[in-house]
């Protein structure tokens, strides 16, 4: 594959050489991961399951358009306004107050993309900044920033932003993804750290090194590409954990007030006491929450069994 | 020797990392939104009430003062007045102190041991159908929406078979009664908790049931197992007296890095199931804009996450010689 | 003729790979004596460790004994039921590993397991009585006996494998396997450590086979020795013989890269090529690639035993032609 590269000629212009190889060779490296995903039963089963769930989230935008009493939270059917079964007019019956119950777990998968991913996104941005920085700056740095990391690890996160919560009143959903964030970035950044550690004295840093390059270059230019596959492995398992999370807190009644989540749901579920009348109520969302993590986790299994012998061949070509 | 060492330096990191929970606590109530005094002291009581409370937590002095006033406090124990219940924080949660450390305590032991127990086995029979049995339970247990499994198990074995109690940690009946015994009154006790051990226990157990079965398939490979079989020893002793004992050490870091994990879990279930302990006190004072019991809850949680992180290393030490020697 | 301790006849062992069965050993015979020592050397990979664990019947998984049989006792140990083969191993064959850090379980204290040892074949045997052999055990190998109480991690390198053979003594058996003893050792401790195994050996007439890379060390330890190159043994006699006059190219490339403190600076012959594992190539003989002698007749089979005396034989088709 190499003499690939090395054959063609490069032109003036481009920055240089291993840059330029840099790039086809991410395209390169995906389709070889891709081959070799699909293969993985796992990872097949997890992929198809989060393609359902997201085209339940893309189809939450259906259900009032086509009629709005079937609006997962405003939606007021003038016939039903209570908790009935399952109906060809209502496909999973209505909640307490009449609202369909079927577009409300729609809008809960998209709630559940959106606060589980953008909560990995930031999760993994903190986390793999602050693992490399750990990994490559000094000892004192490092041994400040994980005894950070190992103090933010032990707290319940869900107590924490409990306990936030009380002091700032009702949270919105979005300072609800942010702080899930700030309490989930240690265990990428352990990880991160330790990779950072071991690319640290390979031969092309030190090359970098030498020609002049600094430290911000090496770390942003030639230590991220190589710890990307792995920061977006531990994605897959912040992911669930925020989700996870956003649907503990709305159980408890501490959720943002105006998105429809699946926590949500069974909060309204147990709150209004029918729990025992209403299964078609209370197993849905519940049944939700379990495949998706699963899905995610499957997902990210099967991308570990992908990278793992591919990481350990990533460092001898860098 | 080594040991009492290490647990007092522990002890030392254990106090630096509360100070700054506190700290931090303390500067986050005075940063909110709306007045920090009426967090302390509760609107509804009488002027002079009022006035005697801010007196002892120093509420009438300027920042720095407070916070002397607040470390004092708290060393001596005096956390304020709870709104709700109208009695001093730390009487109420000391009295749920223990019902959190039984219920969460016996969990983790359980669910280790049978996590530990299975992945011994579905380690030992790799490939074979049980294994992939057990390793798809563990995945689907571990996957499970807590809370929500919590319902489920209120709503079949209790609404549904009526075989448990519903809600609480006592039946009245029993602990009213003068004449019903300490083993009537502990039955009751384990009677209520029965369903929220096994949804714990449920929830759990995955996780260190693949822990242990990746370990150990780690374990068998080792010398050892080697000079163990060359010893002419039987499988079942290989696998139970020289595997095992190594392969469960990292089930120990295992429980230890999920301690986090485990106290939310915790937290949900009392909830749910109206358990009386720390975690559910703290649900239930925020939910009411009980501030002092909120706060104290919340670091008297902390205190037993950090105590129950250092009981597992020590535990870990102990268990494995080429640490304590 | 006396009848041998050990009598190996014809082994094969083979693992079952993707494409068939590949052997890693092919047709090795040779006899221990009781109370006599054989050394087996040979690069790695060359068989010899395989052959220790099939006499022991600890081959992995997706090894078995293609063919031959190893006569012990009265027993042959190709054939012998799990259940039988669990009592003879250690309480008639033990071995003797290499001392890596995890030759020993870390959790339990070494007593326990020399004591687990002795149990498991005598289990009649009172816990004073059991108790009191560890403690002559340890004494045999001259390590204090208030180490008994110890973990493993907790002895040096040379001090644990003395621990391991004083473990292999526990149950008195009539043969002891030793695969690489003192590969992990200085060379101090190597000088020790040999001198307790030849020590033991001839105190307590047990037969050993000493499985080494090292020329250097079975030739200080070793009545017979056998040479072994990819899978076959080329070579078998007497340790004056195949030293003296080793009759096998290999051998004597293997003697010649011996450094000795002779006047002389000895001509280190050198062994270039990578060892392949087990008789890969297809017929002929197993060191034809590196054999500076090879002829087409070589290439073309394996040649039979040559006797170059009435215990020494080689394998080779220009046996005895060199001086």
């Amino acid at each position: 594959m190499s003499e690939k590269f090395f054959s063609s000629p490069t032109p003036e212009n481009t920055p240089c050489p291993a840059a330029n190889r840099h790039r086809s060779h991410w395209v390169e490296r995906f389709l070889d991961g891709w081959s070799v995903y699909r293969k993985n039963t796992i990872g097949r089963i997890g992929l198809t399951l989060l393609g359902l769930f997201a085209l339940m989230a893309a189809a939450s935008f259906i259900p009032q358009w086509v009629n709005p009493i079937y609006h997962p939270m405003t939606g007021v059917d003038p016939l039903i306004s209570h908790s009935t079964g399952p109906s060809l007019r209502h496909w999973l019956g209505t909640d307490y107050i009449g609202r369909d119950i079927f577009s409300q777990l729609l809008a809960g998968a998209r709630v559940a993309f959106m606060v589980g991913i953008s909560s990995a996104l930031v999760s993994i941005l903190f986390g793999t900044t602050i693992g490399m920085v750990a990994g490559y700056a000094g000892r004192r740095t490092d041994l400040v920033l994980m005894r950070l990391a190992d103090m933010i690890m032990v707290m319940p996160t869900l107590l924490v932003v409990l306990i936030l919560s009380a002091l700032f009143g009702q949270l919105n959903i979005w300072v609800i993804v942010l702080m899930i964030a700030l309490f989930r970035w240690p265990g990428v950044a352990r990880v991160i750290r330790s990779q950072t550690l071991s690319l640290r004295h390979r031969p092309f840093i030190e090359a970098a090194r030498v020609s002049g390059a600094s430290h911000l270059r090496i770390i942003f230019r030639h230590i991220l590409p190589n710890v990307m596959p792995l920061a977006l492995l531990y994605m897959t398992f912040r992911v669930t954990s925020a989700i996870i999370i956003e649907a503990a807190l709305a159980f408890l009644g501490f959720g943002d007030p105006g998105t429809v989540s699946w926590g949500m749901m069974l909060q309204w579920v147990w709150k209004t006491g029918h729990m025992f009348q209403a299964p078609y109520w209370l197993l849905p969302p519940g049944i939700c929450i379990s495949l998706i993590t699963m899905a995610f986790y499957m997902t990210g299994r099967a991308m570990d069994d992908v990278l793992d012998p591919r990481l350990r061949k990533e460092e001898t070509q860098a | 020797m080594g040991l009492k060492r290490f647990i007092f330096r522990r002890l030392v990191e254990i106090a630096v990392i509360f100070f700054v929970i506190m700290t931090i606590l303390f500067v986050l109530f005075r940063l909110a939104p709306g007045d920090p005094v009426s967090r302390m002291v509760d609107p509804s009581m009488t002027p002079e009430d009022a006035r005697l409370l801010m007196e002892t937590m120093g509420l009438d002095q300027p920042v720095w003062t407070q916070y002397l006033y607040y470390l004092k406090n708290a060393a001596t124990g005096n956390m304020g007045i709870s709104f709700h219940y109208g009695e001093p924080v730390s009487h109420i949660l000391m009295n749920r102190l223990p019902n959190t450390i039984l219920l969460f305590t016996t969990s983790i032991i359980l669910s280790a041991l049978l996590g530990v127990f299975l992945g011994k086995i579905a380690a030992w029979k790799q490939g074979e159908r049980i294994d992939t049995l057990m390793t798809i339970g563990a995945l689907f247990c571990h996957t499970l929406f807590l809370p929500w499994l919590a319902l489920i198990m209120i709503w079949f074995f209790a609404y549904w078979v009526g075989w448990f109690p519903i809600t609480g940690m006592v039946s009245p009946e029993v602990w009213i009664d003068p004449d019903a015994g300490f083993l009537i009154k502990a039955l009751d006790v384990l009677h209520h908790m029965a369903l929220p051990l096994m949804t714990l226990i449920l929830i759990h157990f995955g996780s260190y049931l693949l822990v242990m079965r990746s370990s150990m398939l780690e374990t068998l490979k080792d010398d050892y197992i080697l000079t163990a079989r060359a010893k002419g020893l039987d499988e079942k002793t290989i696998r139970d007296h020289h595997a095992a004992p190594n392969a469960a050490l990292p089930v120990v870091t295992s429980v230890g890095l999920s301690l986090a994990f485990s106290i939310n879990g915790g937290a949900l279930t009392e909830t749910v199931f109206t358990w009386p302990g720390l975690g559910r006190e703290l649900v239930f004072s925020v939910s009411h804009a009980d501030y002092p019991l909120a706060q104290a809850a919340f670091l008297l949680i902390a205190i037993v996450v950090l105590l129950a992180n250092l009981v597992v290393d020590v535990l870990y030490a102990y268990l494995d010689p080429r640490i304590r020697y | 003729m006396t009848t041998a301790l050990l009598e190996v006849d014809n082994l094969s062992i083979g693992y079952r790979t993707a494409t068939g069965i590949k052997l890693a050993v092919d047709g090795v015979s040779f006899r221990v004596e009781r109370g006599g020592s054989l050394g087996l050397v040979g690069e790695s990979g060359c068989g010899k460790t395989t052959i220790g664990m099939g006499l022991m019947r600890l081959l992995a998984s997706n090894a078995r004994i293609v063919s031959g049989q190893a006569r012990f006792e009265g027993e042959d140990l190709t054939t012998v039921s799990e259940k039988r083969m669990r009592q003879i191993r250690w309480r008639r064959i033990s071995m003797i590993f290499q001392a890596a850090m995890n030759a020993l379980n870390p959790v339990h204290r070494v007593q326990d397991q020399i004591a687990e040892a002795i149990i498991t074949h005598e289990p009649d045997l009172s816990s004073h009585a059991v108790a009191h052999r560890s403690r002559s055990l340890f004494d045999l190998v001259k390590i204090p006996e208030s180490r008994l109480r110890d973990y493993p991690h907790q002895f040096s390198g040379g001090m644990r494998q003395r621990v391991i053979i004083a473990m292999a003594l526990a149950c008195n058996p009539s043969l002891i396997i030793a695969d690489e003893p003192t590969t992990a050792l200085d060379v101090i401790v190597q000088n020790q450590i040999l001198g307790a195994i030849g020590t033991f050996q001839k105190e307590m007439n047990i037969g050993m086979i000493f499985i080494s890379h090292d020329l250097a060390v079975v030739a200080d330890v070793c009545t017979h020795i056998g040479v072994m190159h990819a899978g076959s043994m080329v070579e078998y006699g007497l340790q004056q013989e195949v030293l003296d006059c080793p009759g096998h190219p290999y051998t004597r490339m293997l003697v010649g890269s011996l450094l000795t403190l002779s006047d002389e600076p000895a001509d280190l012959a050198g062994l270039v090529c990578p060892t392949p594992n087990g008789p890969s190539i297809s017929g002929g003989c197993p060191v034809q690639t590196i054999c500076p002698n090879a002829t087409a007749a070589c290439r073309r089979e394996q040649a039979d035993w040559v006797a170059l005396s009435r215990t020494h034989r080689v394998r080779c088709q220009h046996a005895g032609e060199q001086s």
